[in-house]
């Protein structure tokens, strides 16, 4: 046949044609393909969840908890409703604290750097086995800094600082080491004890931030949620310089003055025994804690005008506590963190005695000491001066290995420290961290910590809720990362033993053998099954003892003395209090976006760092919110925004705590500042325990300005309901005064049917808060 | 002087000479297309269909993987080294496709569950198995996932659960229709009513047209619903 080039060339072009579109009418590749995925988590099933109990390692209090697994996926934590600490409840930081999981700027393999100042280089875990055991064995000196560890991880943490002849020392940037203490001399007891706010009658806390981020909070938010739910409801005190989320929850807020609490809880107590508001059995207990006549200093009058509190509300305070028994008096946070600290919290927790809770319910309850395999029950960070003490080893070069873990040392500790110029000084600096932050900075081998989502561990809860309590931590992830428990394992070559998985499920067999607590089983296989389903092990008849004597090296003779602050000089003076962000802890959960973007409860600012100063002292020193402020201590200077309110004691600057890391993954770094920098170098009387809240600063503006990060004022006060006008306050007026003012506004408004004016008066511009 | 017409007459019987078998064969050549597209048609549409341009029933899968070695209990064609036969292991179809007496999908297991014989099984020459530890990161290659061609597909309108299916035919082993090779014992022989003898496969290929056609036969022998939103939602 013969094709001519036309009809060839169209042949062509029309089979060209068929081709194509046989060929693109076809299914995507995708819809053709079945993967099998590499690893093979136990529960691959598409679409079902699974939930797995874990712990909260790492953050305080111990809570149980629940994580959901989607496809070998963690995907949700949840409260563990089985667990005794949590029951179901949960809080932000859970949320956020998931996202440390699958952050992008994890620390992927270990690094190490050659030299002082050179750079960090990846190596392998084999090599980095060997430059750890290299450095050990050379002999020298040893300190190893962790976080404060309960459980199984502070065991090992012991263990291995010991094999080695080194020292184990715990650091806390918010120390808490005087409420340990002061909780030891009073009650006797070893670990923090139980207090059972859900049948007190009344509560008046101290300066500890308890619904928020003081030692247990889901714990006590729980208890708070059965003190409001008795047919009265309760009555809540709360004494703190600074309107907290706390302070805001309560009946009555006493803003005292910053380390006057002590002051006020004697003078409560001298109200009490002055009229007789208790029995004579207690108020005789109580004497005998005290020298005879020691009570005198502590009049009303005197005692109203050192802490500038009416002498009515102290009166009403002491009336209160002493009427609505059971009542519970504890404290902690900024009250123990003065110079005369220790002073106050025996002063704050002796009250319990003269109320008569102690070893009631609703009162002050004993938890047990642990018994569980000598694991520790109890840690916090050692205090200030053992710290400058170590830190002085290592500046002097005595000191050839310093292993830390768990903590950002280099960000925590205040600048007058030096720590900088003290690991220098050291030969090998080993640390363990999740991500690149200020004290890997300073390190010579890093190596990446797993998270504790994705390792073995137990945690014994502070404050066990009245009964023995072991929560077990188990990996819910298939995860490469190495806990730092099982390197420490490895690299003493097994001299304290092989894992902590087998560690740990040896602890289980001996609970077994006990016969008793919340787990029962055939076997320890399934044992042992049964205490991971269920979060650990607890026994809820195993309870302890309290007294309700102090110990004789506890007695309160001394007349109280004015907390020691730095001073200046020049410049108006403020009285620096810092506080711990809600969303960011200390900075642990910094590197997460959820924790950045989470609104303070009080302030609703996020992202930033912002100093909290009283309105009428900003007005007169005419500083605007959003001023950028320089606040200079003499260990330093940081810069925050300023954010003028109401609920601030006058003559006194609060800064939440968590910003101000130069590195630390892309939403943390170079973000906000770091207050712990700048604290001053003063430390309480007694125990030596770092006075963080004792700090005075000079504020000045800067002349920059810019607008903070907040929620609230976004939206303008507008009435819910049309016809329901909105209350607006002037400064200084209740809301009674501000009724009866707008009364007229608003008949007028509504007789005249005017819609110009909506009837809210622009009285004081401060009241506007949109901008 | 004859006239010039002959010249004439033979140019337009050339002209016809090529038209008329070019028209032949093209119409020849659009009837056999036409013919081949009515035919690709009716089988698709009754059966399975021709396998040309894609439409094949079994295709290479990236891993030669021999059903026949793990699932069938029938003497293999090769042999051990040292010369004995060899039998299929005989293993139960759910032992790797688990998720299909509980889920919608049978499912294809993940590298690991391979790798958990394979890490010590099989010849170390093997080119299909150096592929398969290959991709669970034995080797000391970066683990990767397998993706394997899909040979059994339904239309993206079906919805088809595995789960209640298997349940049924577990427990009414009487009612496997259409095997198709006459297993008819426990997993295998459920499996088998729609997948065929995938024991004796040696390269995974559908057997059964799998259309509504035998679906709804089947529910309606069985008693099972015939509503169309069964598995049209």
């Amino acid at each position: 046949m013969k094709l001519n080039r036309r009809e060839f060339l169209s042949l062509a072009g029309k089979s060209a044609a068929g081709a194509v579109i046989f060929a693109a009418c076809g299914l995507p590749e995708k819809e053709l393909i079945v993967q099998s995925p590499v690893e093979m988590p136990e529960d691959l099933v598409k679409g079902e969840d699974q939930w797995y109990a874990t712990t909260m390692g790492d953050f305080p209090g111990g809570d149980g908890i629940i994580v959901r697994i989607m496809e070998g996926r963690a995907k949700k934590i949840e409260g563990n409703p089985d667990h005794p600490i949590t029951q179901g409840k949960s809080n932000a930081r859970y949320d956020s604290a998931l996202q440390m999981l699958y952050h992008p700027d994890r620390i992927r393999e270990p690094l190490s750097r050659y030299s002082k100042g050179g750079n960090l280089n990846g190596i392998s875990w084999t090599r980095a086995i060997k430059e750890f055991k290299d450095a050990l064995n050379t002999g020298g000196n040893m300190t190893l800094v962790t976080n404060p560890l309960r459980g199984h991880p502070g065991s090992i943490a012991s263990k291995f600082a010991s094999h080695y002849g080194g020292v184990h020392i715990n650091f806390d940037p918010i120390e808490q080491g005087i409420l340990h203490k002061t909780v030891e001399n009073i009650f006797d007891q070893k670990s923090l004890p139980h207090l059972d706010i859900g049948n007190a009658k009344s509560i008046m806390s101290f300066g500890a931030d308890w619904l928020s981020t003081w030692v247990s909070p889901v714990q006590y938010s729980r208890f708070y949620g059965s003190f409001r739910s008795q047919s009265d409801r309760g009555y809540f005190i709360h004494v703190d310089p600074r309107m907290s989320m706390t302070a805001a929850n309560a009946d009555l807020w006493l803003p005292v003055k910053p380390s006057y609490e002590g002051d006020l809880a004697l003078g409560i107590a001298r109200i009490i025994v002055e009229e007789k508001l208790t029995s004579e059995i207690n108020i005789e207990a109580y004497k005998k804690y005290l020298s005879p006549g020691f009570l005198n200093g502590y009049q009303l009058r005197d005692v109203s005008h050192r802490t500038g509190l009416p002498e009515e509300k102290i009166k009403k305070a002491a009336h209160i506590i002493s009427e609505k028994t059971p009542a519970i008096v504890f404290g902690g946070g900024s009250t123990e963190a003065h110079t005369n600290g220790s002073f106050n919290l025996r002063a704050v927790y002796g009250l319990n005695i003269l109320l008569g809770s102690v070893g009631v319910t609703g009162g002050v309850l004993p938890n047990p000491s642990s018994e569980i395999d000598d694991l520790p029950a109890s840690s916090s960070g050692a205090s200030m001066k053992e710290w400058e003490e170590e830190l002085s080893h290592w500046r002097a070069g005595n000191v050839d290995t310093v292993i830390i873990r768990g903590v950002d040392l280099a960000h925590g500790l205040p600048n007058f420290l030096g720590i900088a110029e003290a690991l220098n000084n050291v030969k090998n600096v080993i640390v363990f961290s999740t991500f690149e932050d200020d004290t890997t900075e300073l390190a010579d081998l890093v190596l990446p910590d797993s998270t504790f989502l994705e390792s073995w561990g137990t945690d014994i809860p502070e404050p066990a809720p009245g009964y023995l309590v072991l929560s077990v931590q188990q990996p819910v992830v298939v995860s490469n990362s190495r806990g730092f428990a099982d390197v420490l394992l490895e690299v003493s070559e097994e001299a304290i033993g092989s894992t902590q998985e087998n560690m740990i499920t040896s602890t289980i067999t001996t609970l077994q053998k006990t016969g008793t607590g919340s787990v029962k089983a055939s076997n320890s296989r399934l044992y042992k099954k049964g205490i991971q389903q269920r979060g650990g092990w607890w026994n809820t008849n195993y309870s302890g003892n309290i007294s309700g004597s102090y110990r004789e090296s506890s007695k309160t003779g001394e007349i109280s003395t004015f907390s020691k602050t730095n001073s200046l000089g020049e410049g108006t003076e403020f009285h620096l209090i810092p506080f711990v962000s809600n969303s960011l802890l200390n900075g642990q959960l910094a590197p997460t976006p959820w924790a950045q973007q989470n609104p303070d409860p009080m302030s609703t600012v996020a992202w930033v760092t912002w100093a909290e100063l009283n309105k009428s002292e900003a007005d007169e020193l005419n500083i605007d919110e959003g001023d950028i402020l320089l606040i200079k201590s003499t260990s330093g200077e940081i810069e925050a925004l300023a954010y003028p309110h109401p609920g601030v004691q006058p003559g006194t600057i609060c800064i939440p705590t968590g910003q101000g890391n130069s590195k630390k993954g892309r939403y943390a770094e170079n973000r906000g500042s770091n207050v712990f920098a700048i604290l001053a170098d003063k430390k309480d009387s007694e125990t030596g325990a770092l006075a963080w809240a004792a700090t005075k600063v000079v504020v000045q503006r800067s002349g920059r300005n810019k607008k903070v990060a907040k929620f609230e004022g976004t939206v303008e006060a507008r009435p819910i309901e049309p016809g329901v006008p909105v209350l607006v306050l002037g400064s200084g007026e209740t809301a009674d005064e501000a009724i009866t003012a707008n009364h007229h506004i608003y008949q007028n408004q509504f007789l005249n049917n005017s819609h110009a004016d909506t009837g809210i008066s622009h009285k004081d511009d401060e009241t506007k808060t949109d901008h | 002087m004859q006239p010039k017409l002959e010249k004439k007459k033979n140019t337009s019987n050339n002209w016809l000479k090529i038209l008329i078998p070019v028209l032949a064969i093209g119409g020849l050549s659009v009837f056999a297309v036409l013919g081949a597209f009515v035919a690709f048609i009716i089988t698709a549409w009754w059966g399975q269909p021709i396998p040309v341009m894609g439409f094949e029933q079994t295709f290479e899968q990236p891993i030669h993987f021999p059903h026949t070695v793990h699932a069938s209990v029938k003497e293999l064609d090769h042999v051990s080294t040292d010369g004995t036969p060899m039998t299929g292991l005989g293993m139960d179809c759910t032992f790797c496709h688990r998720t299909v007496t509980t889920q919608p999908n049978a499912g294809v297991p993940s590298v690991g569950l391979c790798t958990t014989c394979h890490k010590v099984i099989g010849s170390k020459d093997s080119t299909e198995l150096t592929k398969l530890r290959e991709s669970g990161g034995l080797l000391d290659a970066a683990s990767s996932p397998i993706n394997w061609k899909r040979v059994h597909r339904l239309p993206d309108h079906v919805r088809f659960v595995h789960e209640s299916h298997i349940t049924y035919l577990m427990q009414n082993p009487n009612k496997i229709k259409n095997s198709s090779s006459g297993v008819t014992e426990g997993a295998a022989g459920v499996c088998s009513t729609c997948h065929g003898d995938v024991a004796s496969m040696e390269q995974v290929k559908q057997v059964e047209a799998l259309k509504m056609g035998q679906c709804v036969d089947c529910h309606r022998d069985n008693g099972a619903p015939t509503d169309c939103v069964v598995c049209h939602h």
